[in-house]
């Protein structure tokens, strides 16, 4: 599952994108959740593979489409963009984890691997809408119509 | 908003983990403390909210609890936040630390009769480490400037803290009789400025985030997230000329401030409540318990504020000692500080996650925050907090048997809060020589 073409569509800047497609991924994460929760695995089981895709799919723009982008046109290559990189890494050993527990029918595990990353995903997320989208507008102005196609197309939004 | 390239580095500077930490685990014993005054002296405590010993309880909860744990919350929340780091961290947390802790409890030894020396001691103590946080939080923000949203709270925040501890040392100062302030006027600024100010502005910048973000419910209303902020702000103003204009009185200019003031707080619960209810996160966790109880305790709180200015405003009928005592439970022991141990019951065991996340290098997987802090525990802690709240709102009816038992039931609750950080604390050094171990043999 992609994130709905309308929402996406309306996004006219990069932040605008991204923020949009965190949000997506919080709709996919929250019916995992909430599956799991009712001991539903089935329902659980196709959420979560929503979720999964969707997120690594984030990542992968943001790592190959996003940051390269921005680390050329302000020459930082040490800041954000790696804080970002190695939050994702850690995202990835907890969904990694969840998926774990899900296969175990474990709904204790999953919703303590879930509560974690959620919290680690928000405050990521805070920080990318806060600081480094803006940032990433601001510098990628003179390549955003190209670059948002592109992101757009990673993202699986169009 | 785009930034240097230097500001913009610094929100990678996730502060150590023992800078909030320290706060976190000192608060607990001034609750404990508050718990054992009421045991000991708790008739005192309800006879009037202007007992020394009801200004030492209040000062244990409002100085010893509450304020150790924001300014530890806010060590986190700004880098994550808003963006920017306190500068010079590193050796300014642990001085406010020391100097918070030390000034507040100089400050309710001296509220309980240790006099002049220790009102001076808690004067000095206070004003270095409050304003010191104060101060640097305001430079801190100087280049984030907002009127609206997160930023434009934490705007409000700082310089609320700097008033109320300006007027706080006010009333300091003429209790150790270097000045002779208007007693009734200058108490209800500090208290105001603290409250709505503060912790308000605290609540509201933190919720704006905490609420749609990490409770995953629909986004707040614009009007809040623009206009609340500039709202509470202007309310607070407006409302303090009034108060200074009436002097020790309670004139009836301050009448309509005092209502807005109560009507935006008790609106504010409620859209937050009802945002909460359509949380799209299963229900029950301790957090979302420790929440709903705070903003139902704010929201009475207000009410009752509200109806009581306006009863003395339009009727001329006396508030008593006992409203204000109810008032007072409920904003604090019923609303600001269940909030409080809700948000802790998040950030301490994330905290630790990520220290151990970082120790492990993705080579040693950390156990994941449910079970390096057990909500079985904050379920417990949640029972017996409301316990406590009931035989606190009791209390005033009969303070003579009713308070120690009140006493006992706090004293209960905040030890239950302190077992459950330190059982984390426990499990975090465990967690640390496995970690250890494990990357020793390769």
């Amino acid at each position: 599952m992609t994130a709905s073409p309308t929402s996406a569509s309306a996004a006219t800047t990069l932040s605008g994108l991204f923020s949009q497609h965190h949000r997506h991924c919080d709709e996919a994460f929250a019916a995992a959740e909430k599956a799991v929760s009712g001991g539903d695995w089935a329902v659980a089981e196709t959420a979560f593979d929503t979720f999964s895709t969707d997120l690594l799919a984030h990542f992968a723009a943001e790592e190959e489409q996003l940051f390269p982008a921005f680390e050329a046109a302000s020459g930082m290559t040490g800041g954000p963009t790696s804080v970002m990189r190695h939050e994702h890494v850690q995202m990835r050993g907890l969904l990694a984890n969840a998926r774990q527990a899900l296969a175990d029918r474990d709904a204790d595990a999953f919703l303590g691997e879930t509560d974690t990353l959620l919290i680690l995903m928000e405050q990521h997320n805070l920080k990318e809408e806060g600081v480094l989208y803006p940032m990433c507008d601001a510098h990628l102005a003179p390549r955003a119509a190209e670059l948002l196609e592109r992101c757009a197309a990673a993202l699986g939004t169009m | 908003m785009a930034r240097s390239p230097a500001s913009a580095l610094s929100y990678d500077q996730a502060p150590p983990l023992h800078l909030p930490l320290r706060f976190f685990l000192t608060a607990p014993l001034f609750g404990i403390l508050a718990g054992g005054l009421l045991l000991v002296r708790g008739g005192a405590v309800f006879a009037s909210r202007w007992t020394g010993e009801a200004l030492a309880a209040t000062h244990c909860l409002t100085a010893g609890f509450m304020l150790q744990i924001m300014l530890g919350a806010l060590v986190q929340f700004l880098p994550v936040g808003a963006g920017v780091v306190l500068p010079g961290q590193r050796w300014l947390v642990p001085l406010v630390h020391g100097a918070v802790t030390a000034g507040s409890l100089a400050l309710v030894i001296a509220f309980l009769g240790a006099g002049q020396p220790a009102f001076l001691l808690a004067g000095a103590t206070l004003a270095l480490g409050v304003g010191a946080f104060a101060l640097a939080g305001v430079m801190a923000l100087r280049r984030r400037f907002a009127l609206v949203g997160i930023v434009g709270a934490l705007h409000l925040t700082f310089p609320a803290l700097l008033a109320t501890l300006l007027l706080g040392l006010w009333l300091v100062g003429g209790l150790a009789g270097w000045s002779n302030p208007p007693v009734f006027l200058a108490t209800a600024l500090h208290a105001g400025w603290g409250l709505f100010g503060w912790a308000g502005g605290l609540l509201l910048g933190v919720s704006l985030v905490v609420v749609p973000m990490f409770q995953l419910t629909p986004a707040y209303p614009g009007w809040v997230g623009r206009g609340l902020g500039p709202l509470l702000t202007l309310l607070l103003l407006g409302w303090s000329v009034a108060r200074l204009g009436a002097g020790e009185g309670s004139g009836v200019q301050v009448l309509p401030w005092s209502l807005l003031l109560a009507a935006v707080a008790f609106g504010f619960c409620l859209v937050t409540l009802g945002l909460q209810r359509r949380s799209r996160r299963p229900w029950g966790d301790p957090t979302q318990r420790f929440w709903r109880l705070g903003l139902v305790g704010l929201a009475a709180a207000a009410l009752l504020w509200g109806t009581g200015e306006a009863g003395r405003g339009v009727w001329g009928v006396g508030n008593g000692d006992r409203l204000a005592l109810w008032i007072g439970v409920l904003v604090l022991f019923g609303g600001f500080i269940p909030v409080i141990c809700g948000m802790l019951y998040k950030i301490m065991p994330f905290l630790i996650w990520l220290d151990l996340q970082n120790r492990g290098r993705g080579r040693v997987i950390p156990p994941n925050m449910k079970r390096l802090l057990p909500e079985a525990g904050m379920m417990r802690h949640l029972r017996g907090h409301a316990a406590a709240l009931v035989a606190l709102l009791a209390a005033p009816l009969a303070p003579d048997w009713l308070a120690p038992l009140a006493g006992v039931l706090v004293l209960l609750a905040f030890a239950l809060l302190a077992a459950n950080l330190l059982g984390g604390l426990h499990r975090y050094r465990h967690e640390c020589r496995r970690i250890a171990d494990c990357l020793d043999q390769g």
